[in-house]
């Protein structure tokens, strides 16, 4: 089972990916934007879990969000971000987010959020 | 510069580190660390528009900001490498987007951070903006957080408006 990490910030796509590892035995593949991103979650078929972050060069990822809903993919993404305003997390969730995670997180905050979308954890 | 901006953001610098760092900061009285730098830093910007015109910049020594990415992902930088000026990047990132979901009045949009390393930095300020200068210490170094912020007044939007369409 796989978790994708889609951010464009390598020292934050190691901060999430050590927290998962502590949660359980997950492989994490990375993207480093939407885009990237999209390509990697149509090709790997193990990845369960989306963790996506918003603000990113080339896609962001509400339109990354966006372009996973129009290939069909009911995966859960969650989405990360800073800018947690009511009106985002809405926009989020209109997009087909199913949960979003607030920076900045501890490592609970990122394990509360996998054991509620992968049940085994 | 209301009181309630500048309390928004310390709140917001506190809760990154706590979060992210495990590390509580405190606003230092000392004031001889300027909004100019006088040796090598690694600053971290990002500016905001909207309601306000505002620009925040992190400013951190070498050491110190080596320290704080390092405790961030539980290792240590010998140097400040690509890894440090983005987790610098990240931190700014967080500090200003946390505090822009607290001031709730204000309707703000935030460009990507930028980071820059260098001696004899300064960062300018928007026109009419002046810094107010937060120096804040913790056990992984001092740093500061420069807070440039003005609030646009409606009838000054309806002006720049007017403006715009006349042109």
């Amino acid at each position: 089972m796989s978790i994708l990490i889609v951010d464009d910030s390598q020292i934050m796509r190691k901060i999430m990916a050590q927290a998962i590892k502590k949660v359980g035995n997950f492989d994490v593949v990375e993207a480093a934007d939407g885009q990237e991103g999209v390509e990697t979650l149509l090709k790997d078929s193990t990845i369960e879990l989306v963790l996506m972050d918003w603000n990113m060069p080339v896609m962001t990822g509400i339109e990354a969000l966006k372009k996973i809903r129009m290939n069909q993919k009911s995966i859960p993404v969650i989405m990360v971000t800073t800018e947690a305003e009511k009106e985002r997390v809405l926009e989020a969730i209109k997009s087909g987010a199913n949960d979003y995670l607030a920076k900045p997180f501890g490592p609970d905050d990122i394990k509360a959020k996998l054991k509620k979308f992968l049940l085994k954890v | 510069m209301q009181v309630e901006i500048i309390s928004q953001f310390t709140l917001s610098v506190s809760e990154v580190f706590e979060n992210m760092l495990a590390c509580s900061v405190q606003l230092s009285q000392d004031k001889s660390q300027e909004t100019e730098s006088g040796g090598p830093e690694v600053i971290g910007v990002i500016g905001l528009s909207g309601t306000a015109q505002a620009v925040i910049a992190v400013r951190f020594s070498p050491e110190a900001a080596r320290n704080a990415v390092g405790r961030m992902v539980g290792c240590t930088f010998e140097s400040v490498d690509d890894s440090v000026t983005d987790g610098v990047g990240e931190l700014i990132n967080m500090i200003v987007g946390n505090a822009k979901v607290k001031l709730e009045s204000h309707s703000l949009t935030m460009g990507l951070p930028s980071v820059f390393l260098g001696s004899l930095c300064k960062v300018n300020t928007p026109p009419r903006v002046n810094w107010v200068d937060l120096p804040f210490t913790c056990e992984l170094g001092s740093f500061n957080l420069a807070i440039a912020f003005r609030a646009i007044a409606p009838n000054e939007k309806e002006a720049n408006r007017v403006n715009s369409y006349s042109r």
